[in-house]
């Protein structure tokens, strides 16, 4: 380890203005934090203020006005009911970002919880773990997705407990792999060596450590989970319409591509915010490696 | 290692019966009738007709005993008739399945083919533009609704471009290759019919493209975070030190450590590419299991249901089973604690 | 039916019949021999290339003649089999011969004589003869596939004479000639189906294991042969080089399947494909610029209706509120949305059918009306109530989700607050046959083409009535009088009366029933102006792939 390694990270500023100075040069830096914080903010400020952004009712049909392009009186134009696609893009980011969320949260936690227990415990709980994880992960999503929605209804509350059965196996694995990976390294040989109790070790050694790829992993699911929800409620298992939700309106548009932006819009919407989403997950991560924010 | 191996391949059966419990319990909870869903509405009202489909299908059994039926016929790899197409399921699978294993072959080659060298380069040249650009480019890729991107592919490629050719797997008119695989690449290499193989590849190049889209994406970023929570470590800055070249450091030794996380993650893409082939196979019109899925899960076609939840796991489980040998094979220490 | 244009019973119009019959059968044939000139003519049509068509995958489950009953698989019974009687294009009241080249019926309706074309061949020159159509017919019911009821009345199916076949009815059956027409009633060549596992004997459904090899072999008398089909892919038809008839006009045909109508548009357009089947409503009014395309419109019969149970929600038991949901829906404003791929519907007998309601009968938007019939059940600010359809569905074309949200707009106009609860086809229809819908989202699709096929149903008591809509003779006395219109027309042999009973149940269904007749449905296929100058359209088969005019 050189010199330069061993400097001692300066200790906090105390004066409120001077820390705020401190994490506003983080952005100054961080260009793409920057950006993409600020458009998560931005679409979480027009979807929540729906009610004063949009101008039209978003779900009466307006016959007369049918599949109309972009215009000043419509800035997304309107889709095949005659109804503003800006106001439903922004209502519907409700159902979406509200869903994709809670799936991924629900999913986060119960695969990562599980792996982890994968990863460090016995062989044979590792086994019995890894191959409910395998059954469940190689059960087509879809046919889970349609039969929970047909025994209870389509809803958007059906969908995400759909999403999130199917959602944990992967963040089991992921964390049982890096589990096993950590597991092996030196510091936790130390840890184990210095008498600290297996859990212990697990929760305070290998999970910070495996929590920067996990975390990116979250970050860039909420973005699969917005996806996945264009499928289910393709399949009529998400929102029920006439509720706007995006990934519906792009389903509905891909039956008019000529009029291309009552699916474009929709799915422009879907792929800036889940870029936004991305890019934050990326800086969390070179955030939370010590090294790295020392090396900057 | 092996034992390992074998221990895994014979616990394959109970997870195989496992699965076969699960789905039976969850496909005949769910409340439609396939027999009514599949026969025309007055054939429905005429019970003689309904009691023959009926029996075909041992739907007039209690429950437990169709499962042991179930089971018992899997032994002898009978799969039963799919109730939409009145086929083997067999023979559906066997129709069907090669097609998707195709395109998501190809592209997982396409997204390795990327995403490797990306990654590294990426993590290389750490905030430099091309990582910036590189990290721009997959961060698109996997943000984007796939059948948005597959209509507007075909939309721009073949209608306006008109630089790929339209639907299915072949053009019209151009038999299959006599098949052996199934895959029409290498039934066609096998039988020396170069057209063929010139065409199918042009067909399978949209599709899996618009496939590979999302995991090259994600496979690039998983490198580049992985690449880089290696690259930093002290004994690369050892064989650095030592006077190794750049690309040896890259390749011989980072890329060794970076790449766990990368083959879990493409383990799972990999049935994740199963599984999200639907929307691109409905749209390309590519005749593969995604669809045939889709449309048993629609029709309730318990027999397809389950053969396609079989076949899955089964690909999915061997894909698994893989991954984790290599990962044995790769670091020393897991082969070390797995002994 | 059979309409030689004679008013009043049959009786002793029987040799005037058979007389008529004789006309029409030596009216056809020149006509399809002055087509054989014309095919002469023009021996190599689209320079010697295969005719592309592409269609929709639907439910194509098998291509065994006796066996295959979907919508997807009539084009195909058409250009492969023949049938006794047939319809040409869109002429759909008049029957003309297929391989019955007359035919004779008794005075009271129960049997049918058929007399078959001497001429007729199989596709490999064998002749076709009595034992082939006997075979076939009894194969065809005892296999007890999904549409075999087709053939319910029919006591027995024999050989009467060297190319002559009679059947027997229990009962009068009015359209049972229009039945006929259908491509499920196909005749297959007995020797080769039999030699494959193929059986007519009672057990058939148990017995019988010929339909694989029928998947991949034609054995048929029409203008095409089968060449292969790949599942999921396409199904390509060759030319029948021993066709009794004028041969086909083209040498290769490849049906493409491909589900999605942007796409068939762009093969369309791009040249890669010479006809597209399913252009939906918004696709197809598109192509209206382009020079290179023709839209046609065939009636799919196949009306949309939005139906309500008469006992399910509380607020819909009274059926005089059933007016308020009748009149507040905005027809016109559905035309905005169906476009090309609908037209408006005077009941549930689809406007081209004869005996159907005229469609300027059709029900029209009232607000007044159904805010006034809400106050007079006791519910002036309207009620809840839950209405299902299919989400992956549609109406022919029309998109069924884009409708059920108009509907459900219109009518929370006047204070009905619709949910909508959005199912998969497959599981709304197993609830909805099981008579658990509140309310739904339907059509009804076309068996053959018949009124007996849509009234009876939808008439108190019928099937669709009764068990699916709780709505029964006993329901009013209203309901009685439109159940006895209905029997009476169903026996009633005479045209013009028929007709007349047939309209005015319709009417009264219009106002007693619970249901809106939304609008009938159309095909609009989309057909290359350079490659094709004409084609003969039907609802129950596409087009006919025999009779194809190229340019």
């Amino acid at each position: 380890m050189s010199a330069a390694d061993m400097r001692p990270v300066p200790e906090p500023r105390t004066a409120l203005s001077r820390r705020i100075a401190g994490k506003l040069a983080v952005l100054r830096e961080h260009p793409a934090m920057a950006a993409s914080l600020m458009i998560i903010l931005a679409w979480c400020i027009l979807i929540a203020g729906a009610g004063i952004f949009a101008f039209a009712d978003p779900l009466r049909p307006d016959i007369m006005v049918r599949l109309k392009p972009p215009s000043l009186a419509h800035p997304f134009g309107t889709d095949q009911l005659g109804r503003d696609v800006f106001t439903r893009v922004l209502y519907g980011g409700r159902s979406t970002l509200v869903g994709a969320i809670a799936v991924v949260s629900a999913g986060a936690f119960i695969g990562t919880l599980l792996g982890a227990v994968a990863g460090f415990s016995r062989r044979w709980v590792d086994e019995l773990i890894m191959r409910i994880t395998d059954m469940v992960l190689s059960f087509p999503i879809i046919i889970l997705a349609m039969a929970i929605a047909a025994a209870l209804g389509a809803s958007l509350a059906h969908g995400v407990i759909a999403l999130a059965a199917a959602w944990w196996p992967q963040y089991a694995r992921v964390t049982r792999g890096l589990v096993l990976e950590l597991k092996s390294l030196d510091y936790v040989a130390a840890a184990h060596a210095a008498g600290r109790h297996p859990a212990g070790v697990l929760l305070w050694v290998i999970l910070p450590n495996a929590l920067p790829t996990l975390l990116v992993m979250a970050a860039v699911d909420i973005g699969r989970a917005i996806l996945n929800f264009a499928m289910l409620s393709f399949l009529g298992l998400g929102a029920r319409p006439p509720a706007p939700e995006w990934g519906a309106m792009v389903a509905e548009g891909a039956q008019v591509m000529d009029q291309w932006w009552v699916a474009t819009c929709p799915a422009l919407s879907v792929l800036t915010l889940v870029m936004a989403f991305n890019m934050i997950g990326d800086s969390i991560r070179d955030r939370m490696d010590p090294w790295l924010r020392q090396r900057r | 290692m092996w034992t390992f191996a074998l221990r895994r391949l014979l616990l394959l059966i109970p997870t195989l019966i496992g699965i076969t419990l699960v789905t039976f319990a969850v496909t005949r909870s769910i409340p439609t009738d396939p027999v009514i869903a599949t026969i025309g509405e007055q054939a429905a009202e005429h019970p003689e007709i309904v009691a023959v489909y009926r029996k075909t299908w041992g739907l007039d059994e209690p429950l437990p005993i169709q499962y042991l039926t179930y089971v018992r016929r899997l032994f002898i790899g009978d799969m039963g008739l799919s109730i939409f197409t009145h086929r083997p399921v067999v023979q559906d699978l066997a129709d069907y399945l090669p097609a998707t294993i195709e395109l998501a072959t190809v592209a997982i080659l396409i997204s390795i083919l990327f995403s490797l060298p990306l990654g590294i380069i990426a993590a290389r040249l750490r905030g430099g533009l091309l990582d910036i650009a590189i990290r721009a480019v997959t961060t698109i890729g996997v943000s984007m609704p796939i059948f948005w991107l597959a209509l507007a592919a075909i939309n721009v490629f073949y209608f306006h471009l008109r630089i790929v050719p339209g639907q299915g797997r072949l053009d019209s008119g151009l038999a299959p290759p006599p098949s052996v695989t199934g895959l029409y690449v290498i039934d066609g290499l096998l039988a020396g019919d170069l057209t063929v193989v010139a065409n199918a590849l042009s067909h399978i190049v949209l599709p899996a493209l618009v496939l590979a889209t999302w995991s090259i994406g994600l496979l690039t970023r998983i490198m580049r975070t992985s690449m880089l929570a290696v690259l930093h470590q002290d004994f690369l800055r050892t064989v650095r030190s030592k006077g190794g070249r750049e690309f040896y450091v890259l390749t011989r030794h980072a890329l060794g450590n970076a790449i766990l996380p990368v083959v879990t993650v493409m383990g799972l893409a990999f049935g994740d590419l199963l599984a999200g082939s639907v929307m691109t196979e409905t749209i390309f019109g590519w005749p593969g299991i995604g669809r045939y899925a889709y449309s048993a899960a629609a029709h309730a076609d318990f027999p397809a249901i389950m053969g396609v939840t079989i076949v899955v796991a089964l690909v999915y489980t061997i894909v698994n089973l893989a991954v984790d040998l290599f990962y044995a094979v790769i670091d020393p220490r897991i082969r070390a604690a797995m002994a | 039916m059979f309409r030689n244009g004679n008013k009043g019973i049959i009786g002793a119009e029987i040799s005037r019949r058979s007389l008529l019959a004789r006309a029409v059968a030596t009216t056809v044939f020149p006509a399809l021999l002055s087509m054989t000139g014309r095919a002469r003519a023009q021996s190599a049509p689209l320079g010697g290339k295969p005719l592309i068509v592409v269609m929709k995958t639907g439910s194509l489950r098998t291509l065994d003649p006796n066996n295959a009953y979907e919508a997807e698989w009539f084009i195909f019974g058409k250009a492969l089999y023949s049938q006794l009687v047939t319809l040409r294009g869109s002429t759909l009241d008049q029957v003309v011969g297929g391989l019955a080249s007359t035919w004779d019926v008794s005075s009271d309706g129960l049997t049918y004589v058929f007399n078959l074309n001497p001429n007729a061949r199989f596709s490999d020159g064998a002749p076709v003869t009595a034992d082939d159509l006997v075979f076939s017919f009894n194969r065809f019911i005892r296999l007890k596939g999904p549409g075999s009821w087709l053939l319910d009345g029919v006591k027995s199916v024999e050989k009467s004479g060297q190319n002559q076949v009679k059947i027997t009815l229990s009962e009068i059956n009015v359209d049972f000639l229009q039945i006929l027409t259908t491509p499920s009633l196909n005749i297959g060549q007995a020797a080769p189906i039999k030699a494959n596992g193929g059986s007519d004997a009672e057990n058939a459904s148990e017995s019988d294991t010929a339909r694989a090899w029928l998947d991949d072999h034609s054995v048929g008398s029409g203008p095409f042969i089968l060449d292969r089909w790949t599942r999921g892919s396409e199904l390509v038809l060759k030319r029948n080089p021993n066709f009794w008839g004028p041969p086909a006009p083209v040498d290769t045909v490849i049906c493409k399947f491909v589900d999605d109508p942007n796409i068939q548009r762009s093969m369309l357009l791009a040249g890669d494909a010479h006809i597209a089947v399913n252009l939906s409503p918004d696709i197809a009014s598109d192509l209206s610029g382009e020079s290179t395309v023709q839209v046609h419109q065939i009636p799919a019969l196949a009306p949309a209706y939005f139906g309500w149970s008469a006992d399910k929600n509380p607020a819909l038991r009274d059926p005089k509120i059933w007016d308020a949901l009748k009149y507040a829906i905005d027809y016109e404003g559905l035309a905005q949305i169906y476009l090309g791929g609908g037209q408006k519907t005077g009941s549930i007998v689809p406007p081209s059918l004869a005996g159907a309601l005229p469609a300027d009968q059709a029900m029209k938007e009232n607000l007044d009306r159904a805010k006034a019939a809400l106050a007079a059940a006791g519910h002036p600010d309207g009620f809840t109530m839950t209405a299902s359809y299919a989400s992956d569905g549609s109406y022919t074309t029309v998109p069924a989700p884009i409708v059920a949200q108009k509907v459900a707009a219109d009518l929370s106009r006047i204070g009905i607050t619709v949910n909508l609860n959005p199912m998969l086809f497959a599981q709304m229809l197993t609830d909805y046959r099981g008579g658990n819908q509140e309310a739904i989202f339907h059509w009804w699709s076309s068996d053959y083409v018949g009124w007996t096929d849509y009234l009876p149903l939808f008439a108190p008591g019928g099937g669709v009535a009764k068990k699916r809509h709780q709505w029964d003779v006993s329901a009013s006395p209203e309901a009685q009088k439109i159940a006895d219109l209905v029997g009476k027309a169903k026996q009633t042999l005479a045209l013009d009366a028929q007709y007349a009973l047939t309209k005015e149940a319709q009417s009264l269904i219009n106002q007693h029933g619970p249901y809106a007749f939304l609008f009938e449905t159309n095909y609009q296929l989309g057909v290359r102006k350079d490659a094709i100058k004409s084609l003969e359209l039907n609802p129950v088969w596409y087009f006919d792939l025999g009779s194809i005019e190229f340019a």
